[in-house]
């Protein structure tokens, strides 16, 4: 091989990988907005929204983005939207399979709010003053959610145990025979809530170790303490009869038998009296029946099982 | 013969009747009107700290594609953008949230 034509070859051996690597890249970031691009116009369509101001649609793109980076778009709406890319290239955002999947995201979504919401509501309000001293220091609203999200997280999180411990104090005045199915589907909530704060746990971590605004080792020994209480309430409560025989019923907020203490600076939900005793777990999920009757504790399906 | 010609106009009367309930029954049935002052409102209001007409577009944007719950977790929203945003949806009144965002991003350029 003369020294040209080894010329050539080395050129050609790195221009190739080069080109295809370039163009595959390029190909990465293309695909990636024009995901966010079609998530975006599909959902203003569905939502009979059009926008016009270019300022406003970036704002949105951007915050659309970051929502995929968190992978908090509903991943069945993803993979239609990228079908699409494929298949429509030059229209992805028309076909009715879509229209369809982000109409029931949206009855779904709804009708979650409708469960949630004055939870959510409630929890903000305990972090409102630290929210409003945000904005005060000049910070935007979204910069602010974003600064005390896993706060926000925190604060829901502690309601809803203190929810869980009072549906479990009451399901000893269920009559009988429906306490065994509400214990299951009490047990279910439990476990899902578990897993969800898990997952927290595990964003945490990483947003921790990034150095994110709000994201501290306070909040993660707060969070981890509050996993612990809700794991240790994985021993479902005594039938009437087991808890006659023996285990005391501990008053949520104050030392576990099982689980941590929750501690930290932040304010805390005042949880109801009552509390967990151990008991076998009922076998079965029977759905409603013997669903116990308190105010806050409501059913909720395991959505977050993508 | 009064009798005769009483007859027609009471059927008059109740058809008159009939079409009136079937009308309000099919107006309450109908979109929400969206009032003038209800108008007004979203579009001059003083929104609290944690709202802002971006956001409640973002959150009707985030109630349709995504899970809202997780998107609060992240930060994306709050929770009373997502509750104003809810309840847009429900008064048709999300399109006025959109113009007041428009005209928000006009101001702050």
């Amino acid at each position: 091989m003369t020294s040209r034509s080894k010329l050539s070859f080395f050129t050609l051996a790195t221009t190739i990988p080069a080109l295809v690597l370039g163009t595959g890249l390029s190909s990465a970031f293309a695909a990636d907005e024009n995901l966010t691009e079609a998530v975006v116009t599909s959902s203003l369509e569905e939502l009979n929204l059009e926008i016009t101001d270019e300022t406003l649609l970036a704002d949105l793109e951007q915050a659309v983005n970051l929502a995929l980076d968190e992978q908090v778009i509903d991943p069945v709406i993803v993979d239609v939207i990228e079908q699409e890319l494929v298949d429509n290239p030059t229209d992805p955002v028309s076909s009715p399979e879509l229209s369809d999947v982000l109409d029931e995201n949206l009855t779904e979504q709804t009708d979650a709010w409708e469960e949630s919401g004055p939870a959510w509501l409630a929890a903000f309000e305990l972090l409102r003053a630290d929210f409003e001293l945000c904005r005060t220091d000049g910070q935007s609203t979204s910069e602010c959610a974003r600064t005390f999200g896993f706060q926000l997280q925190l604060a829901h999180s502690e309601a809803k145990l203190a929810e869980i411990d009072a549906a479990l104090a009451a399901v000893s005045s269920l009559p009988e025979e429906e306490q065994a199915a509400a214990l299951a589907e009490l047990e279910a909530q439990r476990a899902a809530f578990q897993a969800k704060l898990e997952r927290t746990a595990t964003r945490l971590s990483a947003a921790v170790a990034t150095g994110n605004a709000g994201a501290t080792t306070q909040i993660q020994e707060r969070l981890s303490s509050v996993i612990g209480e809700v794991q240790g309430r994985s021993n479902a409560p005594a039938l009437p009869e087991q808890a006659q025989n023996g285990n005391q019923p501990a008053t949520p907020g104050q030392p576990s038998q099982q689980g941590g203490n929750s501690s930290g600076n932040a304010p805390q939900v005042p949880a109801p009296q009552g509390g967990s005793v151990t008991i076998e777990q009922a076998p079965g999920n029977s759905g409603n029946a013997g669903r116990p009757e308190n105010p806050g504790s409501q059913g909720q399906s395991n959505r977050n099982n993508r | 013969m009064k009798s005769v010609f009483r007859a027609p106009v009471i059927g008059a009367s109740v058809l008159g009747l009939t079409l009136a309930l079937t009308l309000s029954s099919c107006a309450s049935e109908a979109e929400p009107v969206v009032t003038p002052s209800a108008t007004s409102d979203i579009l001059t209001k003083e929104l609290p700290s944690d709202v802002t007409a971006k956001g409640v577009v973002l959150a009707a944007i985030l109630l349709t594609a995504a899970d809202i719950e997780l998107s609060i977790e992240s930060g994306l929203v709050t929770p009373r953008e997502v509750a104003t945003a809810r309840q847009a949806l429900e008064d048709g009144t999300l399109d006025l949230w959109r113009q007041r965002a428009e005209l928000d991003a006009g101001t702050t350029g």
